[in-house]
């Protein structure tokens, strides 16, 4: 038996982190063709593969956001592997959520598309008899431990467990769930969906995230795809197979001194050297000493991509921000830095950056944006910050 | 750390000075203003600290412009006593620094000056140790409300400026964004984003549409399947009414009520089996015809001739005197014999002189009639004597050896030799003698005893016998003549004559020709019996053939042929006309004939015809609208599903969120480092205020002539007690006392710092602006500061040499 785990597609979903004039236009097409391409290259590897069936673990597209384009993509893609004589079992998630009952949502006759109560399809497979358990979100908020009504596995040779969700301890509060709940139902494999990241979280019987298989702002980086399990007698031979079409990536580049050009000239040659095979998505993490604060950001960055735009597409790379990173032990003031340290405790905290911005808190991106973790990095552009500007006061 | 003396080699308006500065610690520097004294406080931090150099930096002002040595040295002693000489040049990072021993007169590592100044670095200094002019003015230009604000957080390294930036943090923020505000750029963004939203949501009722397009095509695609199979099933049936029109005629040609009456016994077998007696009958016929001809035919060849008829009448007469002919043919011979015999005798009588055989001749021809049985016995004897030398041999040749085995050979060859010679010598003697005997005497024969017998008879008496056999010939003769006679009866078939030989000829012709004549006419009737017999059985047959033909005819209830052919002729006209109604039948088919059964004509089948035509255009023009709307939803899906609007607002609107996340987060930076800054010299003003409230109690106290005779920090507050306990909260005292306050807490804090790392303090113009008890004050101060820490104190205050020696001064305008 040989089938494929994918989940989190997010077809179409925006890229997030990139700004809108700096970006050529046709490297807009082929962000914008990415999500479809990697799903595209799941459904011929599939075909190729001549799997049994697909499993996708929800969060395929933004059912807010749904467009025709999507849809219909999504359908025919489908098709292909009716066509092909694979099954899909299809579970959505908190992003694609859907009331089963009442919705009129057409797919090809290959598709299962799991209601909105955990239930368990059976089928028979090369004499086998195999069984899936799932459910799809109805709403954007499943905060119930839904995997209390996944049943422990039943009078079957092969049962696999689809769940969009995540660990009880990560707190975001999915379907919540942990290992040891899983494991209890005595599943071969479970097939979960949610998070963006492929990882194992227990060998045997596996239990995996297949990721999304399309990184989407600079927090997915890497590679990204979809799970390949090849089962022989019971035993699951897994492998992780690429479908990112856009990589995201960070560089880091040591400066020595604060001539721009020389700046470019290094990041180029060191592009060069890294010969990217796909087109990556790059965040430049300068690395300075507190004498070149001077260079200021935006110029750099303009000028960085004034140099790309014209070789961005020989080279499979893109800068679509720059940082500066300062060593972390030079000190604000060398006398009094246990003083700026204290300080910053009480200052750099959650409670207060959102006590500082409550005239924000309507827009829910900015919450979104404002509950990550940035006190960390508002710190250090605080720190780059007052040190520019000391040296700026010392020049006035 | 103490400076003794400054060297300049190069350094603005100064070019190979030296300024020997005095033991005590406190040192004035004098000038008026553009003296170089600002130049030479600049040169002593640039020494200490790198010059600063780049571009547009206002340190480029002290490039000499007249010599190359740029820079200077500074001669220094360290708290635990080494002296040592610092000296920086022109060279990149700030100037090239050397260090060199002055105690043990050789070079040093440069490093020594970052171990004399510690963590002090030029910011730190200036901070902490330098106080220029321009702090004591800015001070005056506050409030008392900010200056107690600044006093506040004076314990803080560096807190003026800290405060500064803090308050450009602050305006920076506000022009970035307002929380009330519609200009800053962030306010504007934000707006940008709600339009965007709504844009966005205006472009979305597409995939409702979408998705009434597709319901809508999915409708239109059943009806058109719905239509097509009715189009199918019209199909069907106009094809069947076209067949149908188009076996009408041939199913009309279907009689409906056929005849099938049919007699037995006039099929086809019966016809056979009435031709074959037919035949038969002819054929009979024709075999008794035929042998009435073979009857006929051989009954004429019979010979009816009178001859045969009287032969065949006279037979036994006839064959009682043919009985006695052999008699009658021995009489003939003898007859013949006998007068032969008469004949010779008289031939014999004429031929008396006959030569008789002389004595001699007739006894050589005994002789040899005689030799020729000798002659035989001769050759036997030869014989037997070959046979005996050969046997002789043939023992010898066995017995004897080899040698004489070819003696015997031998001897058998000589005697078969010998005897084949003698014979033939015999022989040719014997014959000679014959033939010269027959040539003397003329006989006829080579037989030498016949000879003897011819010469005996020539002596004979032959006129008795002539008589003897004329009387017997005579009787012989009457004999033959009656018998002759008795067959004249037939003389008219038989001619005899005086010839008696031809007569028995004659006679035996006539039986024979007759016997044979009556021999094939037995054989002649022998045939026709024969025939008369098969022709008894062909009549026979025929009785039972026309028996036959009778019955055949009765069973059908028929008289003759005719019948039977009228009758045949009329079934065979009804059996070709059912086999093609069958033909019709099995053409058209059982169900295409059950189907025209419904139809009363082929008007009715057009009819139809018509109505399901009209039927199938109409459905054909509901199928085209069908299409056309299919084509139409087709186009407008096509147009929603390529249509990349939407995402593309959603990428704006993410792109967008970037952007205002950046900015916020640069907000917010702003914000955050600004209550940084305030939270960091709150924090440190409590922290070290106690440290050097003691220290700065006595400044003030100095400052203030003793009036004031404590401070203290208490929740972030500063406190003053006057000398009578009364306390005062520090926005409570006059102007000048809050700014002797600020400067006791200046250097209070320069001095303890100052313990932990011994740098000079620098004070550039500080009391210029004090009146004269103030600046006497002031200068106590001073004198009390000079007691641990060196203080270098430039002035163009003149009142300065009231108070000091001229050897604690160093004029810059004497230089």
């Amino acid at each position: 038996m040989k089938f494929i785990h994918a989940a989190d597609l997010h077809l179409e979903s925006p890229f997030e982190g990139l700004l809108d004039d700096e970006i050529p236009q046709e490297l807009w097409e082929q962000i914008f063709n990415s999500t479809f391409l990697a799903f595209s290259q799941l459904i011929q590897d599939a075909i190729n593969e001549q799997v049994d069936f697909v499993l996708l673990a929800g969060d395929l597209f933004d059912r807010d956001n749904q467009t025709p384009k999507t849809y219909s993509f999504f359908y025919k893609e489908l098709c292909k592997l009716d066509e092909a004589g694979i099954k899909v079992f299809m579970i959505f998630g908190n992003h694609d959520y859907l009331n089963i009952a009442s919705s009129n949502m057409q797919l090809p006759d290959n598709v299962y598309v799991f209601g909105n109560q955990v239930e368990t399809k059976t089928f028979n497979l090369n004499n086998k008899k195999i069984a899936i358990t799932g459910f799809s979100y109805e709403n954007r908020w499943i905060n119930d431990k839904m995997i209390d009504n996944y049943p422990v596995k039943s009078n079957v040779d092969f049962q696999i467990g689809m769940l969009h969700g995540s660990e009880e301890h990560i707190g975001d509060n999915y379907a919540p769930f942990s290992i040891s709940d899983l494991l209890d139902k005595n599943y071969d494999y479970w097939a979960l969906g949610h998070i963006h990241k492929m990882q194992k979280l227990n060998s045997n019987p596996p239990i995996y995230y297949s990721g999304n298989i399309q990184g989407r702002h600079k927090n997915e980086s890497g590679s990204k795809g979809y799970l390949l399990i090849d089962e022989i007698d019971g035993k699951c031979n897994i492998s992780f197979k690429k479908t990112s079409v856009i990589i995201w990536d960070s560089l880091v580049i040591d400066i020595k001194n604060n001539d721009i050009n020389q700046i470019i000239n290094d990041l180029m040659s060191q592009i060069y050297k890294n010969k990217y095979f796909k087109m990556h998505l790059l965040e430049v993490i300068f690395d300075i000493d507190q004498d070149l604060l001077s260079i200021n950001h935006d110029e750099l960055l303009t000028k960085i991509q004034n140099t790309l735009r014209e070789e961005y597409d020989g080279l499979n790379a893109w800068v679509y921000d720059i940082k500066f990173n300062m060593n972390n032990s030079e000190p604000i003031s060398k006398i009094d830095d246990d003083i700026w340290q204290k300080a910053s405790k009480d200052i750099f905290t959650k409670n207060n950056i959102m006590d500082i911005s409550k005239s924000l808190s309507k827009y829910d991106f900015i919450q979104n944006h404002l509950n990550s973790d940035i006190k960390d990095n508002l710190l250090e552009k605080a720190k780059i910050n007052l040190l520019g500007n000391k040296g700026n006061i010392d020049e006035n | 750390m103490k400076i003794n003396q400054i060297q300049v080699y190069g350094y603005g308006k100064w070019q190979n000075q030296t300024f020997n500065l005095n033991d005590n610690n406190l040192q004035i520097i004098y000038g008026n203003n553009e003296s170089g004294k600002t130049t030479l406080l600049s040169l002593i931090m640039g020494i200490l600290f790198g010059y600063k150099d780049g571009r547009g930096h206002s340190y480029e002002q002290y490039i000499p412009k007249e010599t190359n040595s740029y820079g200077g040295s500074l001669s220094v002693s360290t708290d635990n006593g080494r002296n040592f000489l610092v000296k920086r040049i022109s060279g990149t990072h700030g100037g090239k620094l050397s260090v060199y021993d002055l105690d043990n007169e050789c070079d040093a590592d440069s490093s020594i000056l970052s171990n004399i100044l510690g963590p002090i670095d030029r910011e730190t200094f200036e901070h902490l140790f330098y106080f220029g002019n321009l702090n004591i003015n800015n001070i005056s230009k506050l409030n008392n409300n900010e200056l107690i604000e600044r006093i506040q957080k004076v314990g803080f390294v560096g807190s003026n400026e800290w405060i500064a930036i803090n308050d450009d943090l602050d305006k920076n923020a506000r022009a970035l964004y307002a929380p009330s505000g519609r200009k800053p750029p962030l306010n504007q963004k934000l707006k940008d984003y709600e339009d965007l939203l709504i844009k966005i949501r205006n472009s979305k009722g597409n995939l409702d549409e979408y998705e009434s397009y597709v319901y809508n095509n999915q409708l239109v695609k059943k009806d058109v399947k719905d239509l097509n199979s009715k189009i199918k099933n019209l199909d069907n049936k106009i094809y069947s009414l076209n067949n149908h029109k188009n076996n009408w005629p041939l199913y009309e040609k279907i009689s409906k009520n056929p005849n099938l009456n049919l007699k037995t016994g006039f099929d086809n077998n019966s016809k056979e089996k009435l031709y074959d007696i037919k035949n038969n009958v002819e054929l009979n016929n024709n075999q008794i015809e035929m042998i009435n001809n073979h009857i006929n035919e051989f009954k004429d060849k019979i010979n009816q001739s009178s001859e045969i008829l009287f032969y065949d009448h006279n037979k036994n007469k006839i064959d009682n005197l043919y009985n006695s002919s052999e008699e009658i043919n021995k009489l003939i011979s003898t007859f013949n014999t006998k007068k032969q015999i008469i004949n010779d005798y008289k031939s014999k009588q004429n031929k008396e002189n006959n030569i008789k055989l002389s004595e001699t001749d007739k006894n050589n021809i005994i002789m040899l009639s005689q030799h020729s049985k000798d002659n035989n016995q001769g050759v036997f004897n030869s014989k037997l004597k070959c046979t005996l030398f050969v046997a002789l041999g043939i023992i010898l040749s066995i017995i004897l050896p080899s040698v004489f085995k070819i003696i015997g050979l031998a001897l058998i060859a000589l005697s078969i030799y010998l005897y084949f010679v003698k014979i033939n010598q015999k022989s040719n003697d014997f014959n000679q003698k014959v033939h010269y005997y027959k040539e003397k005497y003329g006989f006829n024969s080579s037989d030498p005893k016949q000879w003897l017998i011819e010469n005996d008879n020539i002596t004979d008496n032959f006129q008795n016998d002539i008589n003897k056999y004329t009387d017997e010939l005579i009787e012989i003769k009457k004999k033959i003549d009656y018998y002759f006679n008795s067959w004249h009866f037939a003389n008219k078939y038989i001619k005899l004559g005086d010839d008696y030989r031809n007569n028995v000829l004659t006679i035996n012709n006539f039986i024979q020709n007759n016997e044979k004549i009556i021999n094939e006419n037995n054989q002649l009737t022998k045939t026709i019996n024969k025939y008369l017999f098969q022709k008894d059985e062909l009549v026979n047959t025929k009785e039972k053939l026309n028996d036959q033909l009778s019955n055949f005819f009765a069973q059908r209830n028929i008289n003759d042929f005719n019948g039977f052919n009228n009758e045949f002729n009329r079934q065979q006209i009804i059996i070709r006309e059912a086999k093609k109604q069958a033909d019709i039948k099995s053409q058209l088919g059982e169900r295409e004939i059950q189907s025209l059964q419904e139809f009363k004509d082929k008007n009715e089948i057009d009819d139809q015809l018509n109505e399901y035509k009209n039927l199938q255009s109409n459905i054909k023009q509901q199928l085209l609208d069908n299409s056309k709307t299919i084509e139409k939803n087709k186009l407008n899906i096509k147009r929603l599903t390529s249509d990349g609007t939407y995402q593309d607002l959603e990428q704006k609107k993410a792109n967008l969120e970037t952007e205002i996340n950046g900015m916020i987060d640069n907000w917010l930076t702003m914000k955050l480092s600004s209550q940084w800054i305030s939270n960091a010299l709150n924090i440190s003003t409590a922290d070290r205020i106690p440290m050097f409230q003691e220290k700065a109690k006595e400044y003030f106290g100095l400052l203030t002539n003793y009036n004031y005779i404590k401070i203290t920090y208490y929740k972030s507050k500063l406190k003053v007690t006057r000398k009578d306990k009364v306390q005062f909260d520090a926005g409570e005292l006059s102007r000048g006392t809050i700014e002797q306050l600020y400067l006791s807490l200046i250097l209070a804090l320069a001095v303890v710092f100052g313990r932990d790392y011994r740098l000079p303090i620098i004070i550039d113009d500080g009391f210029s602006e004090f009146d004269f008890n103030r600046s006497n004050n002031a200068y106590k101060l001073l004198d009390k500061i000079g007691e641990s820490l060196q203080v270098i104190y430039v002035t163009c205050d003149k009142n300065i040499f009231d108070y000091y020696n001229l050897d604690t001064i160093i004029n810059l305008n004497d230089k």
